[in-house]
């Protein structure tokens, strides 16, 4: 690769390969990051626990603080999925995206009567998925005037939807124009053809031009895009092709992203066995990086955020009043928002979400009140995203020296030169905002840190590990966090709703076999219920490969079981069962191997049936001359009955696995 | 019937006495009321399924109460059928063994579901931190215990698309086709399962459930003057039941 040395446009002609780099300048940091969910350390609270009260204040009494106001709809469904994205959302056609509308517009309806929204406000709304331009031009018709009336947005509001190329027609930019909508974010990610192939996008560059055309000329105001860099095997010079190509389109807005391999995604996948050529290095990502701030700024774009540059025509209002301490209602299944110091979550389950409103409530399943502290952080990270850090401004309560506590940080990123002073406030400079993530989540870390303003900070935060944000966790938790004696946050889960599913399972068996009076058949009653429990356990721990997740699982287990039967005792056999099971498997191979697993699986079904068994001879509930018997019988039907469950859970495991579900 | 228990589990009934009382009292009750169904004699334990029967009174739960004891009786009589006639082996002592199933069944039964019921989640939660019970088993009980509605729904969910499809769908097909319906559940469920473990991680994480620090919660878990009440209260019928069963025969 030939790159020449300066950062300026060397010839008269004005092409993206004049702007690349050769000299690699010192990295401010060993590693960079790539995402907003990365710069969410400002998250790290205890829950102040009035989060509901305070929800049911705002919804009744409108809210007392004055922010910017925005909404956001999400719409989960795509009609072909992206190899690289693993956000909210499912396969979809535009006959299930009608249908989950109509959910939609019922939460709209409960939000019409909410005091926080007729307040009004709000100056933009934004669709996002999925893939919002799957809904059929009826139904984005109706959605969106429902939304505009709820909300009560002004002819003038910025309404914005997320499309891909191959969804739009003449017929459904039409209607979106009709309907109101202001402004479109095309997910193109790259003009290459083929590398759009591979990435699962199946339209082709001309057809992207036609598009652009045709959405311009049913009246559409604000053509943005989005654009990937960091895409495997790309270099630079193939990142400039990609670059040109957008300021050739005349687009109104461009957003550009480095690609991020997430985990779980077909791209990790085929990056993991080698199918897909490697993602550029760091050096090659950071050139791409330059080159588009200084060929995009050139080509008369200015930029907004530190991954989106527009032209005079694109406000971004939505994007620029999340990151202004903006209120952002969140509206659809899985979508999350923020109203003032309430984070907010909505179920991220689509039929949970249906249950809520046909239960005649709000989307919102989640919620977390955020302390004082961590507002002023979130400011500050919010407003060095957009490029600027001006102390004055970020918000704050009054309680705490802002400039005192961001003193050091920002004189150390001014020495680095990431950092410049302009006026009364800090810009970005050029080289800051390829590194915008880092620098702010540095800030946004602050409270963990050995310096002056994590002393202020105080009791802000016990740990000192990053930990991600609410929204963030289906992206980063996988393998990330540690604690809880190493079982991550999802480990966890699993484990409990598995053990639920024990729990029911064995409920119901017991019921169905005393209903058909096969109970009475000594023996078969142990064999089944060790049977039907012993499958779901073996999947668990399948899942959660850990020293340690049968004895939680069976603690678990066993508390749940004495709350739903009153039976103290009945729990203490699980419990030695589990730390029996678990000690066994750990001395014979660990239990991440099938046959150790299940010979945990059998020590820990025995010693519980033991228990039980022994417990029922204690409380006299059967003969006393048969209880021997039936013991010894129970335990080798049981011991049968898990073994033939860990079988079964094999089985069953192998679906799951070629199912693709990824818990 | 069932379907309306679980919803009651997650939801706060402040008309209710007894979800004023701390969860550790209850626990403490629990405690008390499974040691004495254990070491009680057929006094003791009729005694306490009548006390039992009054708490369901209070407690809404007078119809389970009803029933499980109905079912306990049904299930001696099966019991009494078969070692009398089918083996052939007359029972040593039907009473023992009624009381067993009736009394001490019913008691344990109805004395868990009470709690259940009468407990909010974030309360026991409250509860169990304050004993310093260690997060890792706090955290997945949470979810179990939250997860239970939602499973049973997901259970109705996948019944109505077996009906659908006419796959098993007799209730007779309990017996012709067991397989079938276990393999449907059981399949489906387990995969929805950990499908919504991902989902309730999350909610965990937004709830602030396994950040460290301390938790301020607007119940914060203290014994109050009806813990020590309900508590005395407890106490005082154990030790009348334990003088009935030393004087009566």
């Amino acid at each position: 690769m030939s790159l020449k040395t300066n950062t300026e446009p060397s010839g008269t002609q004005h092409k993206p390969n004049n702007y690349l780099i050769a000299r690699r300048p010192a990295q401010p940091f060993p590693s960079r990051l790539r995402s907003h969910m990365d710069t969410y350390g400002w998250s790290r609270v205890s829950p102040v626990g009035n989060e509901k009260e305070y929800w049911d204040d705002i919804h009744r009494n409108g809210s007392a603080e004055k922010n910017r106001r925005t909404a956001y709809i999400h719409i989960p469904f795509c009609g072909t999925l992206c190899t690289f994205c693993n956000f909210q959302r499912k396969p979809g056609t535009a006959a299930m995206a009608a249908d989950y509308a109509q959910w939609v517009l019922k939460e709209l309806k409960w939000y019409a009567q909410s005091a926080y929204v007729a307040q009004g406000g709000f100056e933009a709304l934004y669709f996002g998925g999925g893939t919002p331009s799957l809904l059929p031009s009826e139904a984005m018709v109706e959605l969106v005037t429902a939304a505009r009336q709820t909300l009560g947005l002004a002819d003038t509001a910025e309404i914005t939807v997320e499309s891909t190329i191959h969804d739009l027609n003449e017929e459904k930019l039409q209607a979106m124009v009709q309907a109101g909508v202001t402004r479109i974010s095309l997910g193109v990610q790259t003009f290459d053809t083929t590398m759009r192939r591979q990435l699962g996008r199946i339209s082709s560059k001309s057809t992207i031009a036609g598009t652009i055309a045709a959405a311009r000329q049913a009246g559409i105001q604000t053509i943005s895009a989005d654009i990937l860099y960091r895409l495997p095997g790309q270099t630079v010079e193939a990142f400039a092709d990609d670059l040109a190509c957008a300021v050739e389109l005349n687009l109104d807005g461009v957003s550009m992203y480095p690609l991020i391999a997430m985990p779980g995604t077909p791209l990790e996948k085929g990056l993991e066995r080698q199918s897909i050529a490697a993602l550029p290095d760091l050096q090659i990502e950071m050139n791409q990086c330059r080159m588009a701030h200084q060929y995009l700024a050139d080509s008369g774009y200015r930029q907004d955020t530190c991954t989106h540059f527009v032209k005079s025509k694109d406000k971004n209002l939505y994007a620029n009043i999340r990151l202004d301490d903006g209120d952002c209602l969140p509206i659809g299944c899985s979508a999350g928002g923020y109203l003032g110091p309430l984070v907010l979550m909505n179920a991220m389950n689509r039929q949970m979400y249906q249950g809520q409103i046909s239960a005649d409530k709000p989307g919102y399943m989640g919620s977390l009140m955020l302390p004082a502290k961590s507002r002023l952080l979130r400011s500050v990270t919010g407003q060095l995203q957009r490029g600027f850090l001006n102390p004055k401004t970020v918000w704050q309560d009054g309680s705490i020296d802002v400039e005192s506590i961001i003193a050091d940080k920002l004189k150390s990123f001014q020495e680095k030169g990431l950092l410049a002073p302009s006026d009364d406030h800090y810009k970005l400079a050029r080289e800051g905002w390829c590194w915008s993530y880092n620098i702010a989540a540095d800030f946004a870390n602050i409270a963990s840190q050995k310096d002056a303003g994590a002393d202020m900070m105080g009791d802000f935060s016990g740990a000192v590990k990053p930990q991600t944000h609410p929204h963030a966790v289906k992206y980063a938790s996988r393998g990330k966090r540690s604690g809880m004696y190493g079982f991550t946050i999802k480990d966890l889960s699993v484990l409990g709703v598995m053990c639920a599913l024990v729990v029911v399972v064995q409920f119901v068996a017991a019921m169905l076999l005393h209903l058909v009076g096969v109970a009475v058949i000594p023996g078969v009653m142990q064999f089944v219920m060790a049977f039907a429990s012993c499958i779901v356990m073996f999947v668990a721990l399948r899942k959660v490969p850990k020293a340690g997740a049968l004895s939680i699982m069976s603690a678990v287990y066993s508390m749940v079981t004495m709350l739903m039967s009153g039976s103290i005792l009945m729990g203490f056999g699980l419990v030695i069962g589990g730390v029996l099971g678990d000690v066994t498997a750990k001395q014979i191979g660990g239990i991440h191997k099938t046959a150790p697993l299940i010979i945990a699986l059998m020590i820990y079904r025995v010693s519980q049936t033991t228990f039980s068994k022994l417990y029922a001879f204690i409380t006299d509930m059967t003969q006393v001359q048969l209880v021997w018997y039936l013991i010894v019988l129970s335990i080798i039907m049981s011991a049968i009955g898990a073994v033939a469950g860990g079988f079964a859970g094999m089985k069953l495991s192998r679906k799951i696995t070629k199912a693709g579900v990824m818990a | 019937m069932i379907r309306g228990y679980i919803q009651r589990l997650g939801q706060r009934n402040p008309n209710c006495p007894f979800e004023r009382l701390d969860p550790r009292c209850k626990l403490l009750m629990l405690l008390i009321v499974t040691a004495m169904v254990i070491v009680g004699d057929g006094v003791a334990c009729a005694g306490l399924f009548v006390a039992v029967g009054l708490l369901a009174c209070f407690s809404r739960l007078v119809k389970l109460f009803f029933i499980t004891s109905i079912f306990s009786i049904i299930l001696w009589c099966v019991f009494f059928v078969i070692f009398n006639t089918v083996l052939k082996r007359p029972l040593d002592d039907p009473r023992a063994m009624f009381f067993g199933m009736v009394f001490r069944g019913t008691t344990l039964t109805i004395t868990g579901v009470w709690f259940a019921m009468t407990t909010k989640l974030r309360d026991m939660t409250a509860a169990l931190e304050a004993w310093k019970i260690p997060a890792v088993i706090i955290l997945p009980l949470t979810i179990a215990v939250r997860f239970i509605p939602t499973l049973l729904h997901e259970s109705l969910v996948i019944r109505d698309s077996m009906r659908l499809r006419r796959i098993a769908y007799r209730r007779l097909d309990l017996l012709r086709k067991p397989h079938l319906i276990g393999h449907s559940y059981l399949a489906l469920v387990t995969i929805r399962s950990l499908k919504m473990a991902d989902e309730l991680a999350a909610v965990a994480e937004t709830r602030g459930l396994a950040r460290p620090g301390i938790k301020n919660t607007y119940r914060p878990a203290c014994f109050k003057k009806c813990d020590y009440y309900a508590l005395g209260l407890l106490t005082s019928l154990t030790i009348v039941l334990t003088t009935l069963s030393i004087v009566l025969p």
